[in-house]
């Protein structure tokens, strides 16, 4: 018995010693990763100066209505009455009926300011964020519209998997605090990589 | 040569009328003379993210409480309570994300990745549970981890897995973190949260496949006890480390163990190690050979374990998109294919040197050349360390939790009579009795 | 089991075998509203693209126009229901599966029973276990190492492929351009090059002086360009497009290469001019690759040999003539010129591989082509379209400076020599561009013998226009001061070149007349090829190479 006891105190003198190291190891990668630590939290978000509109954000994110949605700078828009980003490339009449409109689930309202303006809204929730509106403003309007991550309904995946079918590498994480890359007015800090 | 003679006036100030302008400025952006107002773009805040603090506050408290509960109030009750709330908070209200499993990946990735940020939140997630570990044992994967809530929670008749299986199961979890961590480092992917069996359900969202891989994974986890904590989490081979180590740890029962065979099948996990007394059964000078032709085998497994994975450089650097897109791009250049894909057109439009995109793939692949010449070796130790474990006998004189694998989900506390005198079921004399009873076997 | 216990057993059994039920109904009818989606995806609803479709045929048809709202309002309202219902069933069946486990876990605990450990404790029951953990473990190693081997072994990477060497491209000096004819009007695209002894006369009736003619199998105003012993020259119809390689010794046809174009259909459809045809842009050479484009803007990278290294396709350009704009090799890029109606654009092509190198939007069409200038200080990019002549920075495409001068649709590639650019065209001016310091300014301007598609020529001292209805002009390159006027019968669709002091000027009926580069016009022969010539000369080594309507000649040095 006192045999044993004896042992049982070697061994926990060994164990003392290895969680000694084990710590100091743990402390250690702490402090490699602290400095590369961001304070606050950061999320995935979208650089319409990269996007291609490859319309992958409607079908590739874990929500089965994406988080990614078409957002409007009203201030870079022409406010035209044909719209590249509303009506079919080809659209017989630039009115606001079905055949003649490009979003699939007619998520842009369309409504008369003064002549010969008009205004083009999105209605969020109705939205999947397929990008045709936004491939048709770049082709043949001022690109006013563009694709953002809407946190309100983005879960903040470790691993955004429409990030990783993205084919032009236009997503990445920011920091929290400036969660949106927006365009006109609002443009923040955040540039596209190649008009560095 | 060059064109027609004819050419028209008209022609020439239509071209000039219809030729394309900047991208950004084609239209002049009007002034108004209603009072109409330009709406603003909205940024709702993310959601939850104020959370954030909450979150790592839950996760300390949490574990706190499970190793309070475990160690020394010995409740089952009160741990399956915190499973509950585990898996509904962590699980089902933050989605499971970010979780202590997949930040291993973050924390490779910061420390391999040059650029790579990292949330203190993350950071967080994946100290702590290391920390209790090292103090209380696995404290974590009894009722903090959601991915172990929604197996603990699913099992009902759970198989008994043999020994000699689990025993050669248990080295998957290190090839996963390996490779984790390999993939994780070289930027290529995050594929413990690409393949993680719970987070379509925490999410409620997924597309079909991956719901059948989660519904089949939790079919699975009704029948056999916590499959992807025993057989593949790669946190588990950490956490088991520091476990091993651990200040304080649960036990079957605090009393002297008196071999009464009651708790023999008391762990559904197969973490209670029988006592073993007997000797070898084959010649001394044998067993002895083994043990030190093991030992001299371990450099060369390591060496070759690192030769045959940094071979394999080429395939494991196609995970990374990049070096996926040089490789298409070269094939396309080679006219090899029919046709372009979305990427490779997308590559050539933006305009960048092809010979950048190369250069970055191969600095990819030799990166991946050595990651597997490291993860070869270290995955070489790995079933070398393993091998000499099982060739040799420990000696074990009473019934003993494996400190390495428990996940002290307190289940087999109520096997032992020693517990039910602890709690005044039973009287004393009962299980001297059955001391005595066994003692005359 | 005590009768409170069975009580509550047969209830959890009720529980389980409802909540089951239920789990199992609604996860049935989640797959298949899952099915539907699928099935009725508005991003890509096929009945509603047919429709479409048709009225894009008849878009005047009311009928049509109701079904396709009608149809749209019913897949748009099917998706966002079906959406509100995966997500109700998520909850549900989660509702369901948490009643079912519960319940299943109350019967499993009701139905404990007492440990009751089987068998007797073998003592080597624990050495069994680990020597079997060990063999399985052992066969474990030994299965992924082989299949890592066999993995690595026949693993291939497509990147350490070296099958074109960008090392050995680069090999051509200054020296071999200036020898051979490797793009549009030879070194540079100035139309000029040294010769000592440039040939003077020759006879094409008699073959006096002809050292081979060799017939082309397609049309193509394309001019021949040279590189050592190969002569190349594009050519192509509405059936194909080719590119061919004839022997400078002797003309022998070495071979040709029919380009696959990616879109073959289109070929019929493509708009182009008679005057213009599918193959009218030059081709240009690096010495180990050749290159050329056509009117479907396909580019195509040939070897020597006539094996396809890469090819691009631009796209069919928006110009009603044809494009016609030729191909220029700097070091490792090839400059396209790609002006057109939309999507006007200048790139630099990576000759090993085809991907864009830097690229500059355009507003403009033109038919010209790019030509490359050594300043003494640098090297520019000279390029025109029909208002601007601007300069850019080779290497990078950033703009050095640019002058407005031009108008109408330009043709005429610009002329350079000794810090003078001319740009011209005919219903515009013929500008004289001083290279500055700063940039360039504009030194003079003329108005006659303004060209349609002749490249003005320019030298040290002279400037020579062939106008497309016969005059030829000669004024001062310094001054723009006009030195001679001479008017020939037919007019001039090809450029002029300079072989040492002798100006080579084909007219479209086909006689090229040689005069001398001098202030007064001194006529040094005029020969008949007896058919048209719309092509520019080359010269190489001596000797003179003349692409007509249906042959190429190579007329030997004397």
């Amino acid at each position: 018995m006192n045999d044993k006891k004896e042992k049982r105190t070697r061994r926990d003198f060994l164990r003392d010693g290895l969680r000694a190291i084990a710590t100091l190891l743990l402390g250690g990668i702490v402090g490699v990763v602290v400095r590369k630590l961001h304070a606050r939290d950061t999320v995935w978000q979208l650089d319409p100066n990269i996007c291609v509109q490859c319309e992958k954000c409607a079908t590739e994110c874990v929500l089965s209505l994406s988080a990614v949605k078409a957002v409007h700078a009203h201030d870079m828009c022409g406010h035209c009455k044909l719209c590249g980003g509303y009506h079919r490339p080809d659209a017989k009449v630039q009115d606001t009926a079905a055949e003649n409109q490009i979003c699939p689930t007619k998520a842009i309202k369309r409504t008369f300011i003064e002549d010969p303006y008009y205004s083009y809204r999105i209605e969020e929730e109705k939205c999947i964020g397929c990008a045709k509106c936004v491939k048709g403003c770049n082709a043949f309007g001022n690109s006013s519209l563009y694709l953002q991550v809407r946190h309100d309904r983005c879960l903040n995946c470790n691993q955004c998997s429409i990030a990783e079918a993205c084919p032009s590498g236009a997503f990445r994480q920011i920091p929290a605090e400036q969660a949106y890359i927006l365009k006109g007015q609002q443009a923040n800090t955040w540039r596209s990589r190649d008009t560095a | 040569m060059k064109r027609s003679l004819s050419w028209f006036f008209t022609l020439l100030f239509l071209a000039a009328a219809i030729g394309p302008h900047l991208a950004q400025d084609r239209f002049p952006r009007p002034e108004f003379e209603s009072a109409y107002q330009r709406p603003l773009t909205t940024t709702p805040g993310p959601a939850g993210r104020i959370l954030e603090l909450l979150d790592v506050v839950l996760l300390a408290t949490a574990l706190g409480l499970t190793s309070f509960f475990a160690l020394k109030k010995r409740s089952r009750r009160a741990i399956f309570w915190l499973t509950v709330f585990s898996a509904l908070y962590f699980g089902f209200y933050r989605n499971g994300c970010v979780c202590a499993v997949g930040s291993i990946q973050n924390v490779s990735a910061a420390l391999f990745y040059p650029g790579y940020v990292m949330p203190l939140g993350v950071v967080a997630f994946f100290v702590l549970p290391l920390i209790f570990a090292l103090f209380f044992g696995r404290t974590f994967c009894a009722a903090v981890c959601p991915l172990g809530a929604m197996q603990d929670l699913v099992m009902l008749k759970p198989v008994k897995v043999p020994s000699w299986l689990s025993e050669v199961l248990s080295v998957v979890p290190y090839l996963y973190l390996g490779f984790g961590v390999l993939f994780a480092a070289t930027g290529a992917s995050f594929i413990i949260c690409k393949y993680d069996p719970f987070i379509s359900i925490y999410r409620m969202s997924d597309n079909f496949g991956a719901m059948l891989y989660s519904a089949g994974f939790v079919g699975l986890c009704v029948f056999v006890g916590r499959p992807y904590c025993r057989f593949l989490c790669p946190y588990g081979v950490l956490l088991g480390w520091l476990s091993t180590l651990s200040r304080k740890h649960v036990t079957i029962t605090p009393d002297e163990c008196v071999v009464c065979r009651l708790c023999e099948d008391g762990c559904d996990f197969g973490h209670i190690q029988k006592p073993v007394v007997g000797k070898i059964p084959e010649p001394r000078a044998q067993s002895t050979k083994r043990l030190s032709r093991l030992v001299l085998l371990i450099p060369v497994m390591m060496v070759a374990g690192g030769w045959a994975l940094s071979q394999m450089d080429v395939i494991f650097a196609r995970v990374h998109p990049q070096v996926q897109l040089a490789e298409e791009i070269v094939l396309e250049d080679a006219g090899l294919l029919s046709e372009t894909t979305l990427e490779t057109r997308t590559f050539r439009t933006a305009g960048t040197p092809t010979q950048e995109l190369l250069d970055e793939a191969l600095a990819i692949q030799k990166k991946f050349y050595f990651g597997g010449w490291l993860l070869g070796g270290f995955l070489g130790l790995v079933f070398g360390i393993k091998l000499i474990r099982l060739a040799v006998l420990p000696q074990r004189a009473e019934y003993e939790i494996d400190n390495t694998g428990c996940f002290s989900c307190s289940r087999c506390f109520m096997s032992c009579p020693n517990e039910h005198v602890r709690l005044g079921h039973i009287d004393k004399d009962w299980v001297l009795n059955l001391e005595e009873h066994a003692s005359k076997r | 089991m005590q009768a409170n216990d069975k009580k509550l057993y047969d209830l959890a059994r009720g529980a389980a075998i409802v909540a089951g039920i239920f789990s199992l109904i609604v996860c049935t009818l989640m797959i298949a509203n899952f099915l539907q989606t699928k099935l009725q995806d508005p991003v890509n609803s096929k009945p509603l693209e047919v429709l479409l479709e048709q009225l894009g045929d008849d878009p005047s048809n009311e009928t049509l126009q109701q079904q396709i709202r009608a149809l749209d309002l019913l897949s748009r309202r099917a998706y966002f229901v079906n959406q509100w219902q995966l997500r109700a069933g998520a909850y549900m069946l989660l509702f369901g599966v948490i009643v079912l486990i519960a319940a299943l876990k109350t019967m499993s605990n009701l139905q404990t029973k007492l440990p009751a450990p089987e068998g007797v404790p073998d003592d080597h029951e624990a050495w069994g276990v680990s020597s079997k953990a060990r063999q399985w473990l052992a066969g474990l190693g030994v299965f992924l190492f082989g299949t890592a081997v066999i993995f690595a072994g026949f693993s291939y990477s497509e990147l350490g492929d070296d099958e074109f060497d960008t090392t050995a491209v680069a090999a051509p000096t200054a020296a071999d351009f200036l020898n051979n004819w490797a793009n549009f009007r030879g070194p540079g695209g100035l139309g000029m090059t040294p010769a000592e002894n440039p040939p003077r006369v020759w006879d094409i009736s008699s073959g006096d002086g002809v050292k081979w003619k060799a017939e082309v199998p397609k049309p193509g105003y394309g001019s021949p360009i040279v590189w050592e012993d190969r002569l190349f020259l594009p050519g192509g119809d509405n059936q194909s497009l080719e590119v061919y390689c004839f022997d400078v010794e002797d003309g022998s046809l070495l071979w040709q290469k029919q380009v696959n174009a990616p879109n073959d259909g289109s070929l019929k459809e493509v708009r182009l001019h008679h005057d213009t045809g599918y193959a009218a842009p030059t081709m240009a050479t690096n010495g180990r690759h050749v290159f050329a484009i056509f009117a479907t803007g396909q580019i195509v990278c040939l070897d020597f040999e006539g094996n396809q290294i890469w090819t691009q396709d631009l796209g069919v350009p928006e110009n009603h003539y044809g494009h016609s704009s030729s191909l220029l090799v700097y070091e490792n890029l090839l400059i396209v010129q790609y002006d057109q109606s939309v999507d006007a654009r200048l790139l630099a092509l990576e000759v090993a591989t085809g991907s864009t190198v830097w690229r500059v939007n355009r507003e403009i069409i033109s038919w010209s082509s790019p030509i490359l200038v050594d300043t003494g200080n640098r090297q520019e990019l000279i390029v025109t379209n029909s208002k601007f002549v601007e300069s850019f920075d080779p290497k990078t495409g950033v703009k050095y400076w640019e002058v407005e001068c031009l108008d109408g649709e330009h043709g005429p590639t610009p002329g350079y020599a000794d810090g003078i650019v001319v740009a011209a065209n005919e219903y515009s001016t013929a500008t004289g561009i001083r290279l500055t310091d700063a940039g360039a300014e504009v030194a003079w301007e003329y108005f006659e013998g303004l060209p349609d598609a002749a490249s003005p020529l320019v030298t040290e001292k002279f400037v020579i226009l062939g106008a497309s209805y016969g005059d030829v002009a000669c004024v001062d390159a310094k001054t723009g001061e006009e030195l001679w006027i001479h008017e020939f019968d037919q007019g001039f669709y090809a450029s002029p070149i300079l072989l040492g002091n002798l100006i080579y000027f084909a007219e479209k009926s086909g006689i090229m007349h040689v005069f001398e580069a001098s202030s007064e016009f001194k006529s040094v022969g005029d020969f008949d090829f007896g058919e048209k010539i719309f092509s520019t000369p080359a010269f190489a080594n001596g000797n003179l190479f003349v692409r007509t309507d249906t042959y190429v000649y190579c007329i030997a040095k004397q």
